[in-house]
């Protein structure tokens, strides 16, 4: 049994317009002291899957379906008492911009035994106290500076403050979502190397959430690729770098500029991810994908698992565990035209038959819709 | 075309109380301490620095936004650092600035038409059918197509990499020689980027513009610049071809900053050189070489000498002493004292980001039974 096991995890929005299916179907593992990275671009459901495994949902979102058993214990069907213990103690989430929450008008150091105080009623002011000293040593903050105010503190300082309380009630699971997104690269790197660090030392779990493939690649063991609130593909860091058989994951993978290497303006990825009001029919990233077909359109392909731990949800996957080429595939002609397209070149606009996808210049969808207008 | 000769922007800090007590001087912050820099004809410059660098500063410097201390600007060999009135506007036809936030830099009210006529009604350029021609012109290079789809959306029903393009296409329907384009993917994902970046290097094809692009990554950089200029507190430590200078950094900092670049491949993984501490404040940029505080590679000349520009060929300059000499630079030391770690997966390495702390001892947390 893993750490923490997450099973068809579906969360559903409330908006005025309608309701929205941030996360739809997502299924996924942390094992003991294992980092695992969240990936994808914005509006993918990254962020929304880790506030519902902390339930920490905004008042209009809601689980809908599935579980999240941690240590075997179902959280989503947890009492509020027992789960507000759980929280910061089994597990905490580092949140994006988290530097920018800190009371300005409190000592830094009240703000990291806050959570100590309220959580452990054994510990005396004085013990906590202490607890903040070990803890800004071990997040490389000098401990005579818990006295200190925030404003005192540089953005990356602070970063460290905010890992320092999520470690204060020793959590064995920390969810960091974009927890370098704001930094700059030096203080980036300083950053993931004390969360890389934390992991072996106290044997933390780790969520590590970016749309950056890159960080995933050089701190998590594995990735979680999640499209348009589904998960599109799961593996090793390695497996997803060398041998990726989704499309989508295939394009992130090569969106990333990597220095020294091949240089080479990437491809990206044409058009942008779907609104979630209205997602496409079938696999979701049909209408920005070279490999699709008419099956692509109308079921969303079922998920398979190739290597041990490595699973996939796309239709242009054989089952010997390959990726087809789009020219051994029956294609879309939105498809075919994205194949065809010369990343050099400008696209055309392209009109699909029935739904009519409308695709500008390289490759910026507009959208489907039966009129063939956005 | 354009050419930065020894520019320099000081801000003054608000005194602090204990300075007016003191009757002591504004602090002043020199934000650009001292930047020479060439921007030939169809040429991509990418300026690099964390932030405090000063890149932006002098982004904006070029365009004419904000004061300038010292030092010229040169604009085909003319003197443009104190022009004004019609003079500045004609300088400012032909000197265009995009912004990193697409979000801010629209105005939310206007059409993408009205947006992008705006500078042509400005510089009174053209009658109303004129300018329509020329912002579609405009939209189409930047990417918008077909225009009509474009034309008369506002910017709430655009995308950032859309909005984006509106930006670049306002900037370009001036037709100017030079842009400087100050981070203007790094609000986008990394997959709707390379649309951006190809729309960038297609106008300098087509239209040989010369495009600044200022940038914190360094990878960015790589990937579409001519040339690489490397910002450190306000001056520029490094300079040289993007390939060169990536395979064979001749400054510490470059070195370092090549380091910690993540790379997608995890095969990949590198042995980093994590630099302690944090740029220093440039109200407060060091004596002696500016990066002293932080290099790995520190010796006593670094301590009293600020080193020059030491040119090595191939259109290369560092400030550097180690560059003296024209040799590479030596690797690392694994336990230099400035680095946080030797090796990234060196797990009980010890850390610190206080620059003036001493080394804190590891404390274990007892792990709960």
């Amino acid at each position: 049994m893993a750490l923490l096991e997450i099973r068809d995890l579906v969360v559903e929005f409330d908006l005025p317009g309608g309701r929205v299916r941030a996360v739809d179907g997502v299924t996924f593992d942390v094992g003991t002291a294992e980092a695992v990275g969240l990936v994808g671009e914005s509006g993918c459901g990254k962020t929304t899957t880790a506030l519902a495994i902390m339930r920490l949902l905004p008042e209009n979102g809601r689980i809908a379906a599935g579980s999240v058993l941690f240590d075997g214990e179902d959280l989503v069907a947890m009492k509020r008492g027992p789960l507000r213990r759980r929280r910061w103690s089994d597990l905490s989430i580092i949140f994006q911009g988290a530097m920018n929450a800190l009371n300005p008008v409190r000592r830094v150091g009240d703000q990291v035994a806050e959570p100590i105080l309220l959580h452990e009623p054994s510990v005396t002011r004085k013990g906590a106290w202490r607890r903040v000293g070990e803890l800004f040593e071990l997040v490389g903050i000098n401990r005579d500076r818990r006295r200190d105010y925030p404003h005192q503190f540089s953005g990356g300082m602070r970063q460290r403050v905010m890992i320092a309380m999520a470690l204060a009630i020793r959590p064995r699971l920390v969810i960091g979502d974009e927890p370098t997104t704001a930094l700059d690269v030096m203080v980036q790197a300083q950053i993931l190397e004390l969360l890389e660090r934390l992991r072996a030392e106290l044997g933390l779990a780790m969520i590590l959430i970016t749309h950056d493939l890159s960080v995933i690649s050089e701190t998590c063991d594995r990735a979680v690729v999640m499209y348009a609130g589904q998960v599109a593909e799961t593996g090793t860091v390695g497996e997803l770098y060398r041998r990726p058989l989704h499309p989508y994951t295939e394009r992130l993978m090569r969106s990333v500029p990597d220095i020294g290497n091949v240089r080479r303006l990437p491809a990206g990825i044409p058009g942008h991810p779907p609104s979630l009001v209205r997602p496409p029919s079938g696999c979701r990233f049909h209408p920005r994908c070279d490999h699709a077909m008419e099956v692509c359109r109308r079921t969303f392909p079922a998920e398979r698992t190739f290597d041990p731990g490595h699973r996939v949800a796309c239709h242009a996957v054989g089952d010997d565990g390959r990726t087809r080429a789009p020219s051994e595939l029956p294609l879309l002609p939105s498809a075919r035209a994205l194949a065809d397209l010369d990343p050099r070149r400008e696209m055309p606009t392209l009109l699909d038959g029935a739904g009519a996808a409308l695709v500008g210049v390289d490759g910026e969808i507009e959208g489907i819709t039966a009129e063939g207008r956005p | 075309m354009i050419e930065l000769r020894g520019l320099r922007v000081a801000f003054a800090r608000r005194r602090s109380f204990g300075e007016v007590v003191r009757g002591q001087l504004a602090p002043s912050v020199r934000a650009v301490d001292g930047v020479d820099l060439e921007l030939r004809r169809g040429e991509i410059v990418a300026l690099v620095g964390e932030s405090g660098s000063g890149k932006t500063t002098t982004g904006r410097a070029i365009v004419r936004l904000g004061p300038i201390s010292a030092g010229q600007i040169l604009m085909e060999g003319r003197d443009v650092t104190a022009i004004r009135g019609v003079d500045l506007r004609a300088y400012r036809r032909r000197v265009q600035i995009i912004f990193q936030d697409p979000y801010e830099s629209l105005d939310p009210r206007r059409s993408v038409t009205d947006q992008v006529a705006e500078p042509l009604i400005v510089q009174g350029i053209g009658n109303r059918a004129e300018r329509r021609e020329r912002v579609d012109r405009a939209l189409e290079e930047a990417g918008l197509r077909p225009v009509a789809l474009y034309r008369d959306r506002y910017p709430h029903e655009l995308s950032g990499g859309q909005r984006q393009r509106v930006a670049i296409a306002s900037a370009m329907v001036l037709e100017p020689d030079v842009l400087v384009a100050d981070e203007p993917v790094s609000m986008l994902d990394v997959s709707l980027r390379s649309g951006i970046l190809r729309v960038m290097m297609d106008l300098r094809e087509q239209r040989g513009i010369g495009i600044l692009f200022i940038t914190h990554d360094l990878s960015l950089a790589w990937l579409i610049a001519d040339r690489i200029a490397v910002m450190y507190l306000g001056r520029i430590v490094e300079v040289g071809p993007a390939e060169i200078l990536v395979r064979d950094p001749r400054h510490p900092y470059t070195k370092a900053l090549l380091s910690v670049m993540p790379s997608p491949d995890p095969a990949r993984r590198r042995k980093r050189a994590i630099l302690r501490g944090e740029t220093p404040d440039p109200s407060l940029i060091p004596a002696g070489c500016r990066f002293h505080t932080r290099c790995p590679l520190v010796f006593d000349r670094c301590h009293v000498e600020d080193p020059p520009d030491f040119e090595l060929g191939e259109g290369r300059r560092s400030a550097c002493w180690l560059a003296e000499g024209g040799e590479p630079l030596p690797d690392f030391p694994a336990e230099a004292p400035r680095l946080a770690s030797a090796s990234a997966h060196h797990a009980s390495a010890k850390m610190t980001a206080d620059a003036a702390s001493a080394e804190p001892s590891l404390v274990e947390l007892d792990r709960r039974p």
